[in-house]
């Protein structure tokens, strides 16, 4: 039997299918990643879990929050600077969280208190943006 | 077409049909999961409940809702815009704020509408009192200014 030519005949046969497969799983990466990078759904739930941190939060408290995804999808969407992603309004008790331009989303707190932020980058174990809350009492 | 190829025609369809079965599941599993969001109204009705709790152990009867917010650095606003307090000294309500009222609590697992709620209760007195809160909050988009 002709080994050569075997295997060039089996490779013509089969590339149809590793297309196919080829195809499928760029598809399903680039799904997935995209949904990784869902700026919709990474606000909502800093919105909401940050809010939550702070109805717990009493005065006095610092509070430290990775926030390190939150700040790549917003650099990947054109938010111009890490200063306009997580912002608090603290005459109507609400935070507002922006990962892409021209949309934030944002969520009220019920503990009546003043919040001062920063974000400091490469802070933490890993060098990773930090958001750096403190609690400070509303006068 | 000689035989061989129509088997291999074959062997394509039901492999282009593997591969969408393995791609629906990914995606409708991805969309089942997600598809309400991220909610945190059992844990902002617990925080609430904690918050009220604590304040009536460390202060006198609370017996008015300006109390309530003063005393316990509540935000009144924002509770009726998006949660709920009950307080009820000896089955007696004393306290009702927010939109909805406690029979709206069983649905918050089934609707996103009503609230998802905690309750508790304090001997304080010789008085046992009764403290249900509830969160209906749904975060809210903007167009920034």
């Amino acid at each position: 039997m002709n080994k050569k030519a075997s295997l060039a005949e089996m490779l013509s046969d089969n590339v149809i299918f590793v297309i196919f497969l080829l195809a499928f799983l760029m598809t399903m990466s680039f799904y997935i990643g995209n949904f990784n990078n869902n700026a919709a759904f990474w606000a909502e739930y800093y919105a909401k879990e940050i809010t939550n941190q702070v109805n717990l939060a009493q005065i006095g408290d610092t509070l430290e929050i990775d926030v390190e995804q939150g700040t790549k999808i917003a650099i990947n969407n054109q938010v111009e600077s890490k200063s306009e992603i997580f912002n608090f309004d603290n005459e109507e008790n609400k935070f507002c969280v922006k990962l892409s331009r021209g949309r934030q989303t944002c969520n009220y707190y019920f503990n009546n208190v003043l919040v001062e932020r920063d974000i400091r980058e490469d802070l933490g174990e890993d060098g990773k943006d930090v958001l750096i809350l403190k609690i400070k009492e509303k006068i | 077409m000689k035989k061989g190829e129509l088997g291999n025609m074959t062997l394509i369809i039901s492999f282009l049909f593997i591969l969408g079965i393995i791609g629906f599941g990914i995606v409708s599993g991805n969309y089942a999961f997600f598809k309400d969001g991220h909610d945190i109204r059992q844990a902002e009705a617990n925080s609430l409940n904690e918050k009220i709790t604590e304040c009536f152990s460390e202060n006198e009867e609370i017996l008015h809702e300006n109390d309530l917010f003063s005393k316990c650095g509540i935000d009144e606003e924002i509770i009726e815009k998006n949660f709920l307090i009950v307080i009820k000294k000896d089955n007696a309500e004393i306290i009702n704020v927010g939109k909805h009222d406690e029979t709206r609590c069983i649905l918050g697992d089934k609707n996103k509408q009503f609230p998802k709620c905690k309750n508790s209760t304090i001997s304080k007195d010789g008085s046992q009192y009764f403290i249900l809160t509830g969160s209906n909050q749904n975060f809210v988009e903007e167009i920034p200014e």
